[in-house]
């Protein structure tokens, strides 16, 4: 049973189709993401209590694949909330993941999920509301991965290789032998005591199918660039406003990091695609440095796909994971799944 | 940060001490298990016993500051307390086990004993731990950090008295002092509205 509450009163719900139009952008008018109606599916754990670590959620066909970070598990769930499946992570024909963290779409019914405790990458098959485990490739010569998405046949994978400070960021990986076929875009940061900050924190990989790019950007750089898949750089977007926690290497092994005064900081936490043209970036704002603590305000930067432009600022999106046909795959509270329809406006 | 990562590889399992129940058992055994009924607020398992047990895992180290962290105890005792009475209302054993990764066995044991009473203990190795190895990196694959709690259903058939199979499936685990706290803070929550969360809202995965 789901229970679908109105968000917007004055929003008549509407099966968005996901293919909005963006004629706006060309003109210069604003566009907003108008949120539509929520329904909800809670995760629960030991004891009943809520599963924290749900770390993605992409939708496959038609059916919402969850990475349930507490067992390592992937749960298939219908867009009504109900769960058709869980893959366990372990026992003879699991993938044995240690820290999965994102998944991306490959084709209509195949997924990848991107393990980075040892970096892998495991592929895996809907069928018939459960998943197959296809193959699991060890990323032997990267480390510290962070993202992964999949263009044109290809899995680009965000991580480093060692020295870092020689690293590219964006790695495209050879499907046969999970060798990396080619690299491209530097490290942020330009000083060099400094620790590139990509390095630190998660940074986040959007693959844009129809527009053929991939789109980073880093937890704690307030910046978000965008490369074809030959590694070119089409723009590079700095994000207004940004606080970030800056790192500073003291000596070898050994890093301060500088909050802003008041304690309050902010980091990229999510990039989706809300529609086609259009890209989302947001930053959760925190206080202090306690892990674990809810965002005191989440801003949602609406960006052109095209150049990086800035469309829209918005404050009333909720914590995004992914976005396909018409929905948003949200978390906003702990343990809890929220797939919430949505369409693109003129304003 | 409230966690302690890192793999800090040794040349062998030098100092691994297995204790249970404060007496030596021997390494690894499942089969003969010697309770200790010092523990008056433990209900020590009977084993063999065919059945499922609910076994939590206090994986920790007196190396790591995160371990140390002020409420961390109160909240693993919470949860034994909590999650006990669950077992014994669904008919299964409960089984506390505490894995010190320090690199002296005895200073992990003397460490352990701050969290209370467990029904096994593991210490020494550091991450070479054969707990760690079990619980973290080889068996039931998780993310590499302390303090951690992994929850563990453990089925148990016997054959003629022996055992002849043991399963062992992983419900959940919590990393970080912080998420232990807050999971503590819930079960109490939770248990006390009558044991389970509401559907009101909406279907619930479980």
């Amino acid at each position: 049973m789901s229970t679908q509450a109105t968000w917007y009163a004055r929003m008549a719900f509407t099966a968005v189709a996901g293919v909005v139009s963006v004629a706006g952008l060309q003109s210069g008018r604003a566009q907003q993401l108008v949120t539509l109606q929520k329904t909800r599916a809670a995760v629960a754990g030991v004891g009943g209590v809520a599963v924290e670590a749900i770390n993605d959620v992409i939708l496959i066909r038609d059916r919402i694949v969850a990475l349930e970070g507490e067992t390592n598990s992937l749960l298939v769930l219908s867009t009504d909330g109900r769960l058709l499946s869980r893959k366990s992570n372990t026992g003879a024909d699991a993938a044995m993941l240690g820290y999965p963290i994102q998944m991306a779409p490959v084709g209509d019914h195949e997924l990848v999920v991107l393990d980075a405790q040892k970096p892998r990458l495991a592929r895996f098959a809907l069928q018939n509301d459960s998943l197959q485990l296809l193959s699991v490739l060890r990323l032997s010569s990267l480390t510290g991965v962070t993202g992964a998405c999949a263009l044109g046949g290809q899995t680009f994978v965000l991580g480093r290789t060692t020295p870092p400070e020689k690293s590219k960021l964006l790695h495209a990986i050879n499907p046969a032998d999970a060798t990396v076929r080619y690299s491209f875009g530097d490290g942020f940061g330009e000083a060099k005591d400094e620790f590139a900050p990509i390095f630190y924190g998660a940074g986040k990989l959007l693959c844009l199918s129809r527009e053929q790019r991939l789109v980073i950007a880093s937890e704690n750089y307030p910046e978000v660039r965008a490369y074809d898949a030959q590694g070119t750089l089409l723009w590079s977007r700095s994000l207004p406003g940004f606080r970030p926690v800056t790192y500073q290497q003291v000596k070898r092994g050994s890093f301060r990091y500088n909050m802003p005064e008041d304690g309050l900081w902010d980091a990229t936490v999510s990039v989706f695609q809300p529609a086609d043209g259009l890209i989302a970036v947001q930053v959760g704002r925190r206080k202090g440095s306690v892990a674990g603590t809810k965002f005191t305000t989440i801003q949602t930067l609406l960006l052109s796909a095209r150049d990086g432009s800035i469309v829209h600022v918005q404050r009333d999106v909720p914590f995004v994971k992914s976005a396909g046909a018409g929905r948003l795959f949200s978390v906003d509270d702990i343990g809890t799944l929220w797939f919430v329809s949505h369409r693109v406006e003129d304003r | 940060m409230t966690m302690h990562l890192g793999f800090r590889e040794r040349s062998a399992l030098a100092g691994l001490v297995l204790a249970v129940g404060g007496l030596s058992a021997g390494f690894l055994s499942t089969v003969h298990w010697a309770g200790s009924s010092s523990a008056s607020e433990r209900a020590a398992p009977v084993r063999p016993r065919a059945g499922t047990e609910f076994l939590v895992v206090a994986l920790l180290s007196s190396d790591c500051g995160a371990s140390k962290y002020p409420g961390l105890k109160d909240a693993v005792a919470r949860i034994h307390q909590v999650l006990r009475t669950d077992a014994k209302r669904d008919g299964k054993s409960f089984v506390s086990v505490g894995v010190a990764l320090d690199h002296e066995p005895w200073q992990g044991i003397e460490f352990l004993k701050n969290f209370g009473a467990f029904d096994e203990v593991l210490a020494g190795g550091s991450w070479l731990n054969t707990g760690a190895i079990a619980y973290l990196v080889r068996d039931l694959p998780g993310r590499r950090a302390v303090p951690q709690l992994v929850f563990i259903e453990r089925d148990v058939e016997l054959e003629n008295g022996t055992i002849s199979t043991v399963n062992d499936r992983l419900a959940g685990r919590k990393t970080g002092a912080d998420a232990i706290i807050r999971f503590a803070d819930a079960l109490a929550l939770s248990h006390q509205a009558n044991g389970a969360p509401t559907d009101a809202d909406g279907p619930t995965v479980r």
